[in-house]
């Protein structure tokens, strides 16, 4: 499984589970896709058919499974520009639908205990939403037995709402729609039991049979408004020895161009050269001389754990940020049970500006079985 | 896997962030048990709880159910202050606290001295 994807997904099905779910009503519409949206999914199926057996197609999906959120919607947006696509987007130009947007995205699934799918999608505006802004979504709901974690298939859908409005709640239910299509198609309905739209999965093993199974839309982001936006990641995988840096203590702060003598402290680390996470996840916690920050941040790693404290300068994280400190943990260095103290290895004698960071360390958990 | 349960029953507001600049904090929690999924408290994405200095949040939900977090070795609970709606990335970081396994009921006193100055206080329970 791509661990940078999973830490990703985490995040929202972290969001997920702390929802509470809505009850779903069960009078619902009965589902009718009209011809021309049928005419639609057959030559979405068609062209996906064409792109995922051509040569171009299967290299291009080869990367998919190493690729993070972003990275898939930007793959989303390129294979919908593909040649294989101008018939699907000159159809969904010339009819006259009565839906609004038209999605596609990539299925995943994945378990943090227990099994998640989750949709990586783009979704346009068609019909009434001719023109209107596009959005990139992130679907998530749960699901039982997975086998292997990974990519799933591929997913199109025709929606009643605009691409910025699929966000939210919906129960979806396999359907016969009376015409032969390759893969499951399934409608989605709202709690209050009104038809969203319609989905096409295709590979990933579709299930049969699939009743009012729940999940939950996030626009990451969309031209017409911001969007939930992106989650950085937070989720570890578990490894092998589980650390806490319970505290960064400041002995001397840097003083900056306007004689400030505060830094705005955040840390990255990033175990046995795995995911880089930051610490807070966002923002950063202001320090002086003599203060110490009980952060209290965990770190699963098997090795070695590389972190680098910083001085955010200018409010953009990450970008021209003075560094603090830098330091490197290893197993070898550590005593379950017991708190070391590391300086940083960066070397500032040749600095007029003497900086003085430390990271403490507690290792927690060694050697365990997962 | 998980050995420990602790409750976190109610956060006490001394001083919200930016104290008299803006109507208090709105003020959520991301709860990680051992680097796990982090949970978002209140639950969904753009919710928050508003505090301001003296406000008690009892950390029960609709359904009369407290607040309890399952882990193995630690679970680390940060404070955050929604700012605003649909970007998490505009968050402010308010303070957050590790619990590793202990007994008995108390308090944790956090304070974000240097920067926007809040002041709250999680209370506690272990239950395991």
């Amino acid at each position: 499984m791509n661990t940078l994807l999973e830490t990703q997904i985490a995040n929202y099905a972290g969001i997920y589970q702390s929802m509470t779910s809505q009850e779903v009503i069960k009078s619902k519409q009965e589902p009718a896709l009209t011809d021309s949206e049928k005419e639609v999914l057959l030559e979405a199926q068609k062209a996906w058919k064409e792109y995922s057996e051509s040569s171009r197609g299967q290299v291009e999906l080869k990367t998919i499974t190493t690729a993070d959120v972003p990275q898939i919607q930007q793959k989303i947006a390129d294979i919908l520009d593909s040649s294989e696509f101008a018939q699907l987007k000159q159809l969904l130009d010339s009819l006259d639908l009565p839906t609004s947007s038209f999605s596609f995205g990539f299925n995943v699934q994945i378990e943090f205990i227990i099994g998640f799918t989750a949709t990586i999608g783009m979704a346009i505006g068609i019909g009434d939403s001719k023109g209107v802004a596009a959005s990139e979504f992130l679907t998530i709901g749960i699901t039982e037995g997975i086998d292997e974690g990974g990519l799933a298939g591929v997913q199109f859908g025709i929606w009643k709402n605009a691409p910025a409005d699929l966000g939210g709640y919906s129960w979806s239910t396999e359907v016969d729609i009376g015409f032969a299509i390759e893969g499951g198609v399934a409608v989605s309905y709202t709690a209050s039991g009104g038809v969203l739209g319609a989905t096409l999965t295709i590979g990933g093993g579709e299930e049969d049979g699939v009743d009012e199974e729940e999940s939950y839309t996030f626009i990451l982001d969309s031209q017409e408004n911001d969007g939930d936006g992106y989650l950085k990641p937070a989720f570890q995988p578990r490894k092998n020895n589980l650390l806490i840096i319970s505290s960064v203590s400041c002995s001397d702060a840097s003083n900056d161009d306007v004689g400030s003598d505060t830094d705005e402290v955040y840390f990255t680390f990033q175990a046995d050269g795995d995911t880089l996470y930051h610490y807070p996840t966002y923002d950063r916690y202001s320090m002086q001389q003599g203060d110490t920050w009980n952060c209290g941040r965990s770190v699963w790693f098997d090795q070695s754990v590389v972190v680098h404290i910083y001085d955010e300068d200018n409010n953009i994280i990450g970008s021209d940020d003075e560094h603090l400190g830098d330091y490197t943990i290893n197993i070898s260095d550590l005593t379950l049970g017991q708190t070391k103290t590391y300086n940083s290895t960066k070397d500032y004698s040749s600095w007029d500006d003497n900086i003085g960071y430390a990271i403490h360390v507690k290792l927690v958990a060694k050697d365990v079985e997962n | 896997m998980s050995k420990h349960s602790i409750k976190i029953k109610s956060i006490y507001c001394t001083a919200p962030s930016e104290l008299n600049i803006t109507d208090g904090d709105e003020v959520y929690l991301v709860c990680q048990a051992d680097g796990g999924i982090p949970i978002h408290i209140p639950g969904g994405l753009n919710e928050a709880h508003n505090m301001e200095a003296k406000d008690t949040w009892d950390l029960i939900d609709d359904k009369g159910n407290h607040l309890i977090l399952n882990f193995e070795y630690e679970v680390l609970v940060t404070l955050w202050d929604h700012d605003l709606n649909n970007d998490p990335n505009l968050a402010t970081y308010l303070q957050s606290h590790d619990f590793e396994p202990g007994s008995g009921s108390s308090s944790i006193h956090l304070q974000n001295k240097r920067d926007n100055k809040a002041d709250y206080t999680i209370y506690y329970e272990y239950i395991d």
